[in-house]
């Protein structure tokens, strides 16, 4: 068994009195894991640690065996592509690629080189030569993406690589991100948006308020959220016929009136659902709105965090 | 380790960065707003010259004061920003050692500052008097240029949000006025290195002296921006 890439001995780290991380203990192998979590979880915290942008405030961090901070030559050993997209925008996308790819140890004969290849990969040959000003966000975040990879690093830091990109690019970066993992790469990818997640790897950290709160396989850690009754909103203008139609069901586990309609928990959401639309149909009920509190990630975290979702009584 | 997995030398890194900083500079607008408010002291001879007014020493007091405005303008913004806008990640997360990265971009903009500033008294001086100032005037600029680099880098690695402005403040409301204190205190301006240096000053401390003076100033502010650097987090 190879040694692991990263090691992770109950780390923490505060910003003044803000935390951002808290006893994290973590060991990272080979292949793609998924960083996930809400907007403050501490993502961005745990990637700049590994990256070698930040100290623990306490306990140790490790990446290939050694302090990313203070060891120059692990570093070399590293791809980052920060969250931000501020970057040098008077550059042409190839002058930026050739700069990082330099400042990272790449000689400066073959660094242009290094950088077409990179660019290359991440599909922007058609725009290289245009500065990053002009560039959309999803051309932002390829160029992000080619910099993290020109000098040809083990381990790949990518906070965020998808956020604010059009669904066809994501699909794309997708898969120039997987075709990373198959060349032999470490990949840690962040994100708050599960399906991101899931598309990319099946191996997810769940983090949230600095914590560690489950890692694994995303299908276990989804099963959780499945296993937990589904809640169902429906607001009309008849709740008690909606609730009486329900009532007897098996797969109904509760029922809660509520000011314009009524909430369902049920463990069959797919029944529910034919049952709720039959129900609509039969007895004329005028339904306003339908949402299920359930299918986002906060209901997650929610599960995760042990507030476990139930509505006041 | 392979030919491509070397890391970078400290000397490459600066050179890299140097090429990165000129390349934005270029560029961007600080170069010709640098070389705008260089020319203001020109305007100056000339209209003081077209109405038939010696400027006397006042010309060169104006260059020192445009040199306090100047190297902020570029040094201390150039880091400051570097750091607010956090491009630092870029650079900090690369195999290279952070002092590099300083000097990179002071061997680009500290000898620009200078430049300009020396050009700017050549051409002023040649308007007001007709004739070259002397070698001792231009290297005191260009000591001071490179001097008031040095101090910008370490305001700016101390409050990156407002390294250009707080230099710029440090230097005209506690530089200059230091530097006519009827005391020893006055030797820790700049300013008054610089005038000494040029041997405009009427408290002269002598030209070696005002040299050595303006390298302990340099070396304190260089030090304070390399050991702040090296510790700053991204």
């Amino acid at each position: 068994m190879s040694a692991p890439v990263v090691v992770i001995d109950h780390c923490s780290k505060w910003y003044g009195h803000v935390l951002g991380i808290s006893d994290v203990s973590w060991k990272l192998g080979a292949g793609i894991v998924g960083l996930l979590g809400p907007n403050g979880a501490g993502k961005s915290t745990l990637m700049k640690l590994m990256a070698g942008l930040l100290t623990p405030s306490r306990g140790s961090l490790t990446v290939f065996g050694a302090d990313p901070f203070d060891d120059v030559a692990v570093r070399r050993r590293i791809g980052y592509a920060p969250e931000h997209e501020k970057t040098w925008d008077e550059l042409t996308a190839l002058e930026l690629v050739t700069v990082m790819a330099k400042l990272a140890g790449v000689p400066g004969d073959r660094a242009g080189k290094a950088a077409e290849t990179a660019i290359d990969a991440m599909g922007m040959t058609e725009a290289m030569h245009r500065r990053v000003r002009g560039f959309s966000k999803g051309m932002r975040q390829r160029t992000k993406l080619a910099t993290a990879i020109a000098h040809d690093p083990d381990f790949l830091l990518l906070d965020e690589p998808l956020t604010g990109v059009d669904p066809i690019a994501r699909i794309d970066i997708i898969a120039r991100i997987r075709a990373l993992a198959d060349a032999g790469k470490t990949i840690v990818v962040s994100s708050h948006v599960l399906y991101e997640i899931e598309a990319l790897t099946s191996e997810i950290v769940v983090i949230y308020r600095g914590q560690v709160l489950a890692e694994g396989n995303v299908y276990e850690i989804r099963k959780l959220i499945d296993q937990h009754p589904h809640r169902i909103r429906i607001e009309c203008d008849q709740p008690r016929v909606v609730a009486a139609s329900l009532a007897m069901a098996d797969h109904v586990a509760r029922i809660v009136f509520e000011r314009q309609g009524v909430l369902i928990e049920t463990r069959d959401p797919d029944r529910c659902y034919d049952q709720i639309a039959a129900t609509v149909i039969d007895s004329g009920v005028h339904v306003s709105a339908l949402s299920s509190p359930d299918n986002n990630l906060g209901a997650v975290f929610e599960y995760l965090t042990g507030d476990g979702g139930r509505e006041r009584e | 380790m392979s030919d491509e997995r070397r890391i970078p030398s400290g000397l490459g890194t600066t050179a890299t960065i140097a090429g990165l900083t000129w390349m934005r500079l270029v560029r961007g607008r600080a170069l010709w707003v640098g070389t705008l408010i260089a020319v203001l002291p020109v305007l100056f001879a000339g209209a003081m010259r077209s109405v038939g007014e010696h400027t006397g020493g006042e010309l060169f007091g104006i260059e020192v004061l445009i040199l306090a405005v100047l190297a902020p303008m570029l040094v201390g913004a150039s880091i400051g920003e570097e750091i607010e806008d956090r491009t630092t990640t870029y650079l900090w997360s690369r195999p290279v050692p952070r002092w590099a990265i300083l000097a990179g971009k002071l061997v680009t903009l500290a000898p620009l500052a200078a430049v300009l500033v020396i050009a700017s008294w050549i051409a002023a001086s040649r308007i007001a008097w007709d004739s070259w100032p002397t070698v001792q005037t231009c290297v005191a600029l260009g000591a001071g240029a490179i001097t008031i680099s040095l101090v910008s880098a370490g305001i700016a690695t101390l409050a990156p949000r407002h390294g250009m402005a707080l230099t710029i403040v440090y230097m005209l409301f506690f530089d200059f006025p230091l530097g006519i204190l009827p005391a020893t205190l006055r030797e820790l301006s700049v300013a008054h290195q610089v005038r000494s240096l040029a041997g405009t000053s009427p408290i002269e401390t002598g030209a070696a002296a005002a040299a050595i003076a303006l390298a302990i100033i340099a070396g304190v502010w260089t030090l304070i921006a390399a050991v702040r650097v090296r510790r700053l987090e991204a």
